[in-house]
């Protein structure tokens, strides 16, 4: 349902060009949960952007296709990208406590996405539509609380008025699910959603997401940069680093057997409450400065513990390890 | 609960008021020159007798302490005295010049949100583009320009040269118009004079242009920063994620939310629109308090220049409380 292809993502800064995401490639099927996993400025969040064509300014896309059940979303006029958002593709946040507008009440901001995308149409098209106002809103108020319910605010007709800093994290991550469930999407965008919450809170989330994906055959794609997590959640599993896919296939490969140096470094410093007074492993150094990055060979070089001298030179594509698993390491070229 | 908070605030003002009415008193006493001498200067045939009989109609031979005294108590029983030059109760004059000053008030205070809010939301849409730049050039004038200054270029271009609109005044004075609310533009349509309405409007064009500059320019500016910084916000984003159309994103997501810092700057401007009154009401030749208040300083009469003062403290006390209450409309989390 969802394919991308080569895409690239542009930053033009004072410093010179950011390439935030440099050549991305997925494919995504109906119905499947897709995990991006990398560390911050990895180009994850700027991957979901781009689907929906919000890249913030100055940054841009400048090369690839978004094929999104067949058409290419790069394609679109403004307005016809305008119906898509939250109808088709509908997206969830890190931080739920900013990503509700804090001036409207929680009910009517779901409401308002019942409305931009007409899901309660008007008993009468143009200037008579006034005459259903009331009926109609009506129905999306009962639409937004059976969808709060849903995704489990209790008393939902009672918190429909609440303002969005009288929920919990928690709750207003529901209330955002519920938002972004209005329009019963094909496509889920999830940015990092549990990574602000609890870890109780976290696992309900999970779950609510779950169930979302099981009922309703919503496909997810899940950024995180836990692997514990994607690998709980995941059917597949993307491994992104400095805005380049490094690993990518089923979780069971992924999470297995590792092949890539930088998969194996993130696998390895999840800590294990098994292993105890063992120093925690963590990859040596830091996330390469987009900017100042060397166009040439492997962005991993610099930080990987196998790194021989060609890799600083070779331009790898990626490599079919077996069926559906894919690696960029020069190892198994 | 909200009207016992808003009484609260309401009482808090008391000790303000009382602060404000020393100070005026003493600093009033502090300028050189004598009510009565200003007075009687210019006039050789006053005896030295008729001057002493004048100082004790109005307690200026008392000593200062029992002259504050009297001040204080007359004041709280809403007794703002009698001005010594023209020897009526300041109240009274109060009341005559007051619905020039707040028409005029109204219209600048009008005109600065229509001219500047939007021009800040057009500037932060279109951020850094020519029409941006222009725009903050203008309202960077409009914020270092003195308006006494504005006033007589407007009425150089507009009266002299262009001949299109009138200088001095509220409205022609051939016209009469009886008073109801002595809001000329209102008094006008009640009476049904079509002309009388023209020509008060025209009147207060330029006075209220002039006064509304600076609030034009400041409203534009804050409004313009709080803007940018909204739209930097995840719930902006996550609004158009939610395929809210771009119009609505800007005008009711972003600019509810930027209108928060914009009206606490507003609540303070009226204090500025205030102090403004007294130079444009003197620039345009507008019968209002502004104009009573800096005869009345130049005059010493004391009197008027406390009641005056005292009213002006009472009115900016009260627009601040105003844009307290209208705070928690506009923002959710904050209570009185």
């Amino acid at each position: 349902m969802l394919e991308i292809r080569n895409l690239k993502v542009v930053f033009e800064t004072d410093r010179g060009v950011v390439k935030a995401v440099n050549g991305i490639d997925l494919t995504l099927e109906r119905g499947k949960i897709l995990g991006l996993v990398g560390e911050s400025g990895s180009g994850k969040s700027m991957t979901l952007l781009s689907i929906l064509r919000l890249v913030p300014y100055p940054g841009k896309i400048v090369e690839g296709e978004i094929l999104f059940e067949g058409e290419d979303l790069l394609k679109k006029s403004a307005s016809q990208m305008r119906e898509i958002r939250g109808k088709d593709i509908a997206m969830i946040f890190q931080d739920p406590m900013t990503t509700l507008n804090p001036v409207f009440p929680v009910g009517e901001q779901i409401r308002e996405s019942l409305r931009v995308h007409n899901i309660i149409k008007p008993e009468k098209e143009g200037i008579l539509g006034f005459l259903g106002e009331r009926d109609r809103r009506k129905k999306e108020y009962e639409k937004a609380v059976e969808l709060m319910e849903k995704v489990g605010i209790s008393y939902p007709e009672k918190r429909y008025f609440s303002y969005p800093h009288q929920f919990s994290g928690g709750m207003q991550q529901r209330a955002i699910i519920a938002i972004a469930l209005s329009c019963n999407p094909k496509l889920l965008l999830a940015d990092e959603p549990t990574t602000a919450l609890d870890v109780t809170i976290q696992a309900q989330i999970l779950d609510l997401l779950r169930q979302i994906n099981e009922v309703n055959g919503t496909s997810i794609i899940f950024v995180t940069h836990d692997l514990a997590v994607a690998a709980e959640f995941c059917d597949e599993i993307a491994v992104m680093y400095a805005g380049q896919m490094v690993e990518k296939g089923p979780v069971d490969k992924v999470i297995g057997e590792p092949k890539h140096p930088y998969t194996k470094g993130l696998l390895k410093s999840i800590p294990k409450i098994t292993r105890k007074k063992e120093k925690l492993y963590a990859i040596p150094g830091n996330v390469p400065d987009l900017a100042s990055l060397s166009p040439k060979g492997c962005p991993f070089y610099e930080r990987c513990e196998e790194a021989v001298e060609e890799c600083k030179e070779v331009e790898l594509p990626l490599i079919e390890v077996s069926d559906g698993e894919f690696v960029r390491c020069i190892k198994y070229l | 609960m909200r009207e016992a908070k808003v009484l609260k605030r309401v009482l808090y003002t008391i000790p303000i008021m009382l602060a404000i009415a020393i100070t005026v008193f003493v600093f009033m006493r502090f300028t050189p020159g004598d009510p009565v001498d200003i007075m009687m200067g210019k006039e050789s045939m006053v005896s030295q007798q008729d001057i002493e009989l004048l100082k004790k109609e109005f307690n200026l031979d008392k000593p200062i302490y029992t002259q504050l005294y009297i001040f204080l108590t007359n004041l709280l029983k809403g007794d703002l005295g009698k001005s010594i030059t023209k020897g009526v109760p300041v109240i009274e004059l109060i009341r005559e010049t007051l619905p020039a000053t707040i028409e005029l008030a109204l219209a600048a205070l009008t005109l600065g949100i229509l001219i500047g809010i939007p021009i800040g939301i057009i500037s932060a849409v279109k951020q850094n583009s020519w029409l941006d730049r222009t725009m903050m050039a203008i309202s960077f004038t409009g914020i270092s320009m003195p308006s006494f200054w504005l006033g007589l270029i407007l009425i150089l271009i507009f009266s002299a040269k262009l001949n299109l609109l009138p200088s001095q005044g509220r409205i022609n004075f051939l016209i009469y118009i009886p008073k109801v609310t002595g809001f000329y533009t209102i008094d006008s349509l009640l009476a049904g004079d079509w002309e009388a309405f023209v020509s008060s409007l025209r009147h207060l064009f330029l006075p209220a242009l002039t006064l509304s500059a600076p609030l034009a320019a400041v409203l534009a500016r804050v409004m313009r920063s709080s803007m940018l910084e909204v739209l930097r916000n995840d719930y902006v984003v996550f609004a158009r994620a939610k395929g809210v159309p771009e119009k609505l994103v800007i005008l009711k997501h972003a600019v509810r939310n930027a209108l928060i810092p914009t009206v606490t700057v507003l609540g303070m401007e009226v204090g500025a629109l205030l102090g403004g009154n007294m130079i444009v009401e003197n620039v345009f030749g507008w019968p209002g308090i502004g104009r009573l208040v800096v005869t009345a300083i130049f005059d010493r009469d004391y009197p008027l220049v406390q009641g005056v003062v005292m009213f002006y403290a009472f009115t900016f006390v009260m627009a601040n409380l105003l844009v307290d209450i209208l705070y928690t409309y506009l923002d959710p989390k904050i209570e009185l």
